[in-house]
């Protein structure tokens, strides 16, 4: 699929948006650091994860968000008996899945100490598995997240966490990643005309 | 205007979960191995015995059993073993596939696939291989999955000077399926 041409338009509109705004544009910068779960994917395990993303306001109840994160797909031991022998283990290497999305948030227009909000989103996937060729998949995500303020409604401590789904095999298949992350993003006041 | 965007979201996610649980969500990945119950002796013959070939049959395997009838594909396939050189020269291994059985070399050129080669052995050397290795010496891959995928297929043995002995021992199959739950 055609994804970065897809996630372009939606990041000419996301920052595209606030030329409308008057007064200031919230922009919101943030990272986080987390943890990737498969599931049932009995060939790879967890890692750590990290990222960064900016968010916007785009209209009413629904905000934007570009999302960069790589994490660690851990190792998988396997116990095989060959014959004639004990067992012995075997390591099928994890490797790193990386990823570049967009996701709409739905959260109150405006900022508040406590910010919940849920998320759908599209994403373009590198799965490299150690010793295999690496793969890019086409990702959907749900999922939410609570934004709590630090300070002054521009700085913000959230945690967040999704399912991120990403087909395999001519969509019969998929394989599913539980992302959990948390992390501090920091809202820049854009002035506008 | 704002009429429609407060049900923008919700239809969005409707659509999307619609989506997500029409099939492809609900499936795993799920390994499996499978140990040859013999070695594999592979000497320069006219005709093949049995001990230059061995029948894989993954439906001995409870993990291939439970999900052959909704398995989607093959995620990676590979295979553990060691390999003996009983010469004193050098001499290179190659493993061909094939889904019927043959009674020579010539017929398992002709008809079956090899996926592996190379196997470049000094005299009397004796080398093990594990996933990581063997990975980068696979070829055919899209035909090996193939017979993972339909779980029979018979495993020849060769080498490929004019003489050779090789001994291709403790083999194990390493699988990777797609399938629905």
């Amino acid at each position: 699929m055609k994804i970065l041409p897809r996630l372009s338009l939606l990041a000419i509109l996301l920052f595209g948006i606030p030329v409308a705004f008057a007064g200031s544009y919230p922009l919101g910068v943030g990272a986080f650091g987390g943890w990737d779960m498969p599931l049932v994917q009995q060939d790879i395990g967890s890692g750590p994860m990290y990222g960064v993303a900016l968010r916007g306001h785009l209209i009413a109840f629904l905000h934007g968000q570009l999302v960069f994160r790589a994490s660690a797909q851990g190792d998988q031991d396997k116990t095989v008996t060959p014959l004639g022998q004990s067992s012995l283990v075997a390591t099928l290497q994890g490797g790193s899945l990386t990823g570049f999305g967009a996701n709409i948030l739905l959260a109150s227009k405006k900022p508040t100490m406590i910010w919940p909000y849920g998320f759908i989103g599209i994403s373009t996937n590198k799965f490299a598995p150690g010793e295999r060729d690496a793969e890019t998949f086409f990702g959907t995500s749900w999922g939410g997240g609570l934004s709590v303020s630090l300070y002054r409604n521009l700085i913000y401590a959230d945690v967040n966490t999704s399912l991120l789904v990403m087909p395999i095999e001519n969509n019969s298949a998929s394989r599913k990643n539980w992302q959990t992350g948390i992390g501090l993003v920091y809202f820049f006041q854009i002035p506008m005309k | 205007m704002k009429k429609w965007l407060k049900y923008i979201f919700p239809l969005l996610a409707v659509a999307f979960l619609g989506w997500g649980i029409c099939g492809c969500l609900v499936s795993g990945i799920f390994t499996l191995d499978y140990a040859f119950d013999q070695d594999i002796h592979a000497l320069p013959s006219s005709t093949l015995d049995s001990q230059d070939k061995v029948f894989v049959n993954l439906n001995t395997i409870d993990t291939y059993k439970d999900h052959k009838d909704n398995l989607k594909g093959v995620e990676s396939v590979c295979i553990i073993m060691d390999v003996k050189n009983n010469l004193n020269q050098n001499v290179s291994g190659e493993i061909w596939i094939s889904y019927d059985e043959y009674q020579s070399k010539s017929e398992v050129m002709q008809h079956g696939t090899r996926i592996f080669s190379g196997i470049a052995l000094g005299p009397n050397q004796e080398r093990h291989f594990d996933c990581g290795d063997v990975q980068d010496i696979l070829e055919n891959l899209n035909a090996f999955e193939a017979a993972v995928k339909a779980g029979q297929f018979w495993v020849y043995g060769f080498g490929n000077e004019q003489t050779y002995d090789v001994t291709f021992s403790h083999i194990v199959l390493f699988v990777a399926l797609a399938a629905g739950l």
